[in-house]
């Protein structure tokens, strides 16, 4: 248990915790947006500047980061009005590496060699943000507007013709998305003071991703995914070289056995529903939505 | 009688059991910071070993101050926030001095984060500029200085090709290293040596996923140039080499740090291709012929199929576990030595380190920290790497 | 030289559509991305690497190699997508995610991080046109591939094979219901895509002569963007978007300034989804309706 006491551990929990909550809201929508790096680098790169040559204190170029985050998912909200899943997934990851790709040939912020010598930001702050966030998210998630969004995410048509104005929730959730991603970012410069187009790469997507699937697509499966995940890598270190692989099996494992994540939304509902339920999950659909 | 005998060895057992622990805390800790997983694993593997060859040398030979030193090994898994992690991990444990990481984006996290614990810090590797001067004052490197070695490589390839005149350059739009290198580093040295670089403005610049290097073969050749710099990274290199042989483009190449490998050599196969290096693995020194040999006999033996000769990492590696333990010595640090005390003192130790008889190599540390070593200018003849 | 680059991007743009048709026809059946493929791409040069070293003949090496590619796709899927429900499509992408990253990490601990030289097993001649050089190996990769995309487009048309395919792929309720044997055909699509991701990791091996745990990386990414661009579910999309923008990327490369050869993909998709949403050839995913 010494690994929770260990600092970087808890200040990469705090940045996973926020980047996985920052997927989630878009996710939970319906609104496949993988444009999480680019919302992210945005962040680090503007309160970077703000920090170091503004002369602002690191809280509220935080502050600020976000809110640049939350701006900077309208081209992607457009993208929304167009396409859907897979192909809006494709389409947001795309626009993000253009992002980046933008910073890797832009001098001023270091271009690929990156910018160094940030004010440093302590862990307790990364916690205190983080749990707020948490906080935030739950209550945002189990609000009216939540419940919206979740439906939304759900079927689509069917809230539409409830009335909701679909364009308007899926746009508020992209926002959410990139103030959480923008503000993690924005952490991440000031704890590793360090950035550079590398940190913002695919990988990082396909990370979170995977604390999101793992974890379930409710706020605290966002937060138990991105916390087992994270902390797995740090006590299977004993397996050496071995170890990813190890990782790699437990995430498929999980992936497998529990496809909804281990807190999924309607998990607490399921534990409540009468025993008539289970008469219906041994009906196995082959038939996906669309036909 | 059995049970005597039962008794006496049950005895003997207990007593190894307890007295092995309480031995075990009678040794100096040093943490290695290294890249045993991920993308830079080939260089953590066969950096680690060519550290255990010295450590097991130190300890040989008697360990230091009567005590043997022993290794705690973190994984970074080539990852900028897990060498934090692994910093911490290295610095809780009481370590006297930490070695590594070897790659630059590692190095950028950890040695801010060494540099607050207050840990003493080694990179073997990282050629980043200003990494150290941005971490003072408790990282070092025992590395290479690029404006050293790319200064030594011309005047090389100009006394072989006494007629060069003009230089073009290409380069990796996304390698920090490669791009610091041709837009800083080099051209001082180039115009420095009388050369005119041709495309200043307007390098050749090749996406890092490349993997036809026509297009920019072509174009250089388009150029006429009669000296190349290659600010390829190391695997594109590879592909950028091979095309230039089959197109034929034969005129003399250079290129940063990294190139002096196996690989790269028979890539280059008949082109002219230099390099530098603060290491030579065939200098016929004593101390150099025997590391390389059990290199060999131990990178043989752990890494079965991934034997390549050493590079100045391996070295550098080699060197610095030698360079601490005889600061530990100078310093009279033992186990129970509080670790902020043996931190500060091979930090000083290593601040003022001045002529030191390395592999083949005198190594002096500078104001910033980095370590001023004589470079080995190398070419490519045949599909190898010969020192010149 | 125009000739030259155009070879170049003919031959990139084959290797983008191979690895496109098995992400593609795994999509249409499916619904799931499968994320693994990249791996498999990689793990074909590395099974032949390894049946040379140990004495095994270079073709016979060859042929291994694409046969092991399609039955770790197959075993890809018999663990990491069989078990899922299709409405986890989420579930499916982290599953062979994973998959891919056990056989990366596989493969680096046996050989290392770093590329290896791959030995020259076809000793081709190169070809002297004026002054375009095309190497044997360019123009051999070229020829098998043409055949096999015109040989797939020929089975997905016009086969009974094909047809269930493309039944499953627009209704697999409907197409269990009519007597297509959905398992059997899943599987064996399956073992085809990565058949083809097994052979475009070779044909890259043998035309670069190096190999590496990771140079699928760099052709997944891109090959995603192009099926999405042809068309999620349709072959014809995934060849033709493939040879597209593989001519695109080397123009690029050769003509346009730096960092646009990056850029441009992603702009082109983009580009391409605001006026067609479904992709060039796209078949089975709405636009939204709403």
């Amino acid at each position: 248990m010494d690994i929770l006491l260990s600092e970087p551990v808890q200040a990469l929990v705090a940045i996973n915790v926020l980047l996985t909550l920052s997927l989630l809201f878009p996710f939970a929508a319906g609104v496949w947006s993988l444009g999480l790096p680019g919302f992210m680098a945005v962040g680090a790169y503007l309160s970077t500047w703000l920090t170091m040559q503004m002369g602002w204190q690191v809280g509220p170029a935080i502050a600020v980061a976000g809110l640049a985050g939350a701006a900077s998912t309208i081209p992607f909200a457009l993208l929304t009005l167009r396409i859907r899943d897979i192909y809006l997934a494709i389409a947001t990851l795309a626009a993000a590496e253009l992002i980046v790709l933008f910073f890797s040939h832009f001098k001023p912020t270091g271009a690929v060699m990156g910018m160094t010598g940030m004010p440093y930001l302590e862990v307790h702050w990364l916690l205190i943000l983080a749990t707020g966030c948490v906080v935030a998210s739950s209550l945002l998630y189990n609000s009216r507007f939540g419940k919206v969004l979740v439906a939304a995410g759900s079927d689509p048509m069917v809230a539409a013709c409830h009335g909701l104005n679909m364009p308007t929730f899926q746009f508020a959730s992209l926002a959410i998305g990139g103030l959480l991603a923008g503000m993690a970012g924005a952490c991440f410069a000031h704890y590793y003071s360090f950035i550079s187009p590398g940190n913002f790469g695919f990988h990082r997507t396909t990370d979170i991703l995977m604390f999101l699937v793992v974890g379930g697509l409710t706020p605290l499966g966002a937060v138990l995914g991105a916390m087992i995940l994270t902390t797995i890598p740090q006590v299977i270190t004993s397996l050496e070289k071995w170890a990813p692989a190890m990782y790699g099996c437990i995430v498929l494992l999980m992936a497998v056995f529990r496809p909804a994540g281990l807190l999924p939304k309607n998990q607490l509902v399921k534990i409540f529903v009468t025993k008539k339920s289970d008469k219906n999950k041994s009906r196995r659909h082959l038939v996906s939505k669309d036909a | 009688m059995n049970q005597k005998r039962l008794f006496l060895a049950g005895l003997v057992l207990g007593f190894t059991a307890v007295i092995q622990p309480v031995l075990a805390q009678q040794s100096i800790k040093i943490g290695v910071n290294v890249e045993r997983t991920g993308v830079a694993s080939s260089y953590g593997t066969h950096m680690l070993i060519a550290a255990q060859i010295a450590l097991d040398e130190v300890n040989r030979a008697g360990g230091v101050n009567g005590a043997q030193i022993e290794f705690v090994i973190e994984d970074n898994r080539s990852s900028p926030e897990q060498a934090v992690i692994a910093t911490r991990n290295i610095d809780r444990l009481g370590v006297a001095a930490m070695l590594g990481p070897i790659q630059t984006s590692q190095c950028r996290t950890a040695f801010p984060a060494a540099n607050r614990a207050g840990l003493v810090s080694i990179s073997p590797g990282s050629a980043a500029p200003g990494l150290t001067a941005q971490n003072r004052p408790w990282t070092f490197r025992i590395a290479a200085i690029d404006s050293l070695i790319v200064e030594e490589v011309i005047s090389g390839l100009k006394r072989n090709n006494p007629n060069v005149k003009t230089v073009a350059i290409a380069v990796d739009t996304r390698d920090a290293y490669n791009q610091f290198l041709v837009k800083t580093v080099a051209p001082a040295a180039i115009e420095k040596s009388g050369l005119t670089i041709l495309n200043k403005d307007q390098l050749v610049e090749m996406a890092p996923d490349t993997t036809d290097f026509s297009v920019f073969i072509t174009k250089l050749k388009a150029m006429n140039p009669d000296v190349v710099l290659l600010g390829a990274g190391f695997d594109p290199a590879h592909g950028f080499l091979r095309e230039a042989n089959r197109q034929r483009f034969n005129v003399p190449m250079f290129a940063g740090q990294g190139y002096i490998t196996t690989s790269m050599a028979t890539a280059a196969n008949d082109l002219q291709l230099w390099a530098g290096q603060p290491f030579d693995p065939e200098s016929p020194e004593a101390n150099v012929k025997k590391f390389v040999a059990e290199f060999k006999t131990r990178v043989e033996k752990e890494l079965p199929g991934q034997y390549v000769s050493p590079t100045y990492i391996d070295a550098s590696a080699y060197e610095s576990i030698h360079v601490l333990a005889d600061a530990m010595r100078a310093s009279k640090i033992t186990p129970s030595t509080d670790p902020k005390l043996a931190r500060e003192q091979i930090r000083s130790y290593l601040a003022s380190l001045k002529g030191y008889q390395g592999l083949g190599n005198v190594i002096n540390m500078n104001q910033e920290g980095d370590t001023v070593k004589t470079t080995m200018v190398y070419r490519v003849r045949a599909g190898k790497w010969v020192k010149q | 030289m125009f000739t030259q680059q155009l070879v170049n991007g003919l031959m990139l743009g084959s290797v983008y559509a191979l690895i496109g048709i098995g992400y593609t026809l795994v999509f249409g059946v499916l619904r799931m991305l499968n994320l693994a493929h990249a791996y498999i791409f990689t793990s074909a040069p590395f099974i032949t690497f390894a049946l040379i070293g140990a004495s095994v003949s270079p073709m016979l090496a060859l042929f291994l190699g694409v046969v092991g590619a399609a039955f770790l796709g197959v075993l890809l899927y018999l663990v990491a997508f069989k078990p899922i429900p299709p409405e986890h499509a989420l579930g499916g992408f982290v599953a062979s995610l994973s998959f891919g990253i056990i056989i990366q990490v596989v493969i680096v601990n046996f050989y290392g991080s770093q590329p290896k030289k791959f030995p020259t097993i076809l000793n081709l001649p190169d070809f002297n046109l004026g002054n375009v050089i095309l190497s044997g190996v360019q123009i051999g990769s070229l020829c098998i591939s043409a055949s096999l995309m015109i040989g797939l487009l020929y089975l997905i048309k016009s086969t009974r094979f094909g047809r269930n395919i493309r039944a499953i792929a627009q209704n697999q309720m409907a197409a269990s219901l009519l007597g297509v044997a959905v398992p059997a055909a899943v599987l064996l699509v399956f073992f085809m895509s990565s058949a083809l991701a097994g052979l475009a990791g070779l044909m890259v091996a043998m035309r670069f002569e190096s190999i590496g745990a990771f140079m699928g990386d760099m052709y997944a990414i891109k090959a995603l963007a192009i099926i999405i661009i042809g068309g999620l579910g349709d072959v014809r999309g995934a060849v033709f978007a493939g040879l597209l923008l593989g001519v695109c990327e080397v123009m690029f490369q050769a003509y346009a300034p730096p960092g646009w050869s990056e850029a441009f993909i992603w702009l082109f998709l983009i580009g391409v989804f605001l006026v067609r949403p479904e992709g060039i050839f796209g078949v089975g995913i709405k636009t939204r309706e709403i």
